[in-house]
């Protein structure tokens, strides 16, 4: 498995990519490193994707995939989801991170982050990212259940401490102790004490 | 008075999720915790000691497709007759033999009903998370003791045990 490093990849044009089916450009910006914002193989790095701006083939892949994604979230809005239970959703999900791996991720994040899904399938969804078992994609959806701990939503949130229970990871230890601190509901903080005292067991 | 458990999403019940909704009001979606069919709801009766508590969450558990926590409310099964609910013993159909003669179901459910359970439950019942890890724990100890056919266990749940 590749050990990422954190680097930050920028979205500028994110504003003009909210309507769905549109993929969101991805520049980066090297004045910004600083701020960690997604995880960068050594392999991404080979590949050469960390240069100003990415090929029009590496876009058009990418907006392939992102459309792919947005599929399955949009249509996962008609699903009851159940704790513990399969749904189409979530087998749609586990093929497609199988099959693009980090790119899947990359998709997901921007579906997630910036907030352009229903709530609910989004915490559904890192339920399922912390579950299942894809070595090449483990550090990739560590880092997104890491990120999205502190996202505006608590569907969201509350789907980010599950899938950090599922994974048992301490690397989460610190993004868990800083989601406890910034915490406003109460539930959700109990039960992310409840998950870091599991980790720290 | 014995307890009557229902299993549920927990984050559908958190008000914070809706900061247009009023005061006293309840959020739609999270009726979808009480999806009928026939017009009934599963639910499991609970001693008041809670001494089956445990036999309960295995009961649902072990029966999931994958292990996973388990959110639940729990609450006084005298509620039922303030809203004019009846209660029918069915015995449950899940892999740990011995619970499931706990298994209830609310029957003869209208929308006004579930509607008054609803914010009944949202206002008074305790809103409780079992953890994945303690599940897996819990199935890993039935496995052990003979309570529960491995076999019969979904692929996903065996993994996750010794």
């Amino acid at each position: 498995m590749n050990n990422p490093t954190y680097e930050r990849k920028v979205d500028t044009t994110l504003s003009d990519s909210r309507e769905r089916g549109t993929y969101p450009r991805v520049i980066s910006t090297a004045s910004n490193q600083s701020t960690p914002l997604y995880p960068i193989s050594s392999s991404t790095k080979s590949r050469g994707t960390e240069r100003s701006i990415i090929s029009t083939e590496d876009h058009k892949h990418k907006e392939y995939i992102y459309s792919q994604i947005e599929s399955i979230f949009w249509e996962a809005k008609r699903e009851n989801f159940e704790d513990g239970m399969e749904s189409k959703f979530s087998q749609n999900l586990i093929s497609f991170i199988r099959k693009y791996n980090q790119d899947a991720i990359e998709s997901i994040t921007f579906l997630i982050v910036y907030e352009n899904v229903n709530p609910e399938v989004a915490g559904e969804a890192l339920r399922w990212i912390g579950r299942i078992e894809h070595q090449d994609s483990y550090a990739f959806r560590r880092w997104l259940l890491e990120i999205s701990i502190i996202l505006p939503s608590a569907h969201v949130r509350d789907g980010a401490l599950l899938g950090i229970a599922s994974m048992d990871d301490k690397h989460a230890i610190k993004y868990l102790k800083d989601a406890i601190n910034k915490e406003k509901c109460n539930d959700l903080k109990e039960d992310m004490i409840q998950v870091l005292e599991q980790l720290e067991s | 008075m014995p307890l009557l458990l229902r299993a549920i999403r927990k984050s559908r019940w958190n008000k914070t999720n809706c900061p247009w909704l009023a005061k006293d009001d309840i959020q739609a979606d999270l009726l979808r915790d009480f999806e009928t069919k026939d017009n009934t709801l599963s639910v499991w009766l609970v001693q008041d000691d809670r001494s089956n508590l445990n036999d309960v969450l295995l009961a649902l558990g072990a029966s999931r497709d994958t292990a996973s926590n388990l959110d639940y409310t729990i609450f006084d099964v005298g509620l039922l007759a303030n809203i004019n609910i009846k209660l029918e013993i069915n015995a449950g159909n899940t892999l740990y033999a011995k619970a499931n003669c706990w298994h209830r179901d609310l029957v003869e459910l209208t929308t006004n009903k579930i509607v008054k359970l609803a914010e009944y439950l949202l206002k008074n019942a305790e809103i409780e998370r079992f953890s994945e890890k303690g599940m897996i724990k819990l199935i890993q100890d039935a496995v052990n003791k003979n309570q529960i056919d491995r076999a019969k266990l979904k692929p996903s749940i065996d993994k996750r045990l010794v």
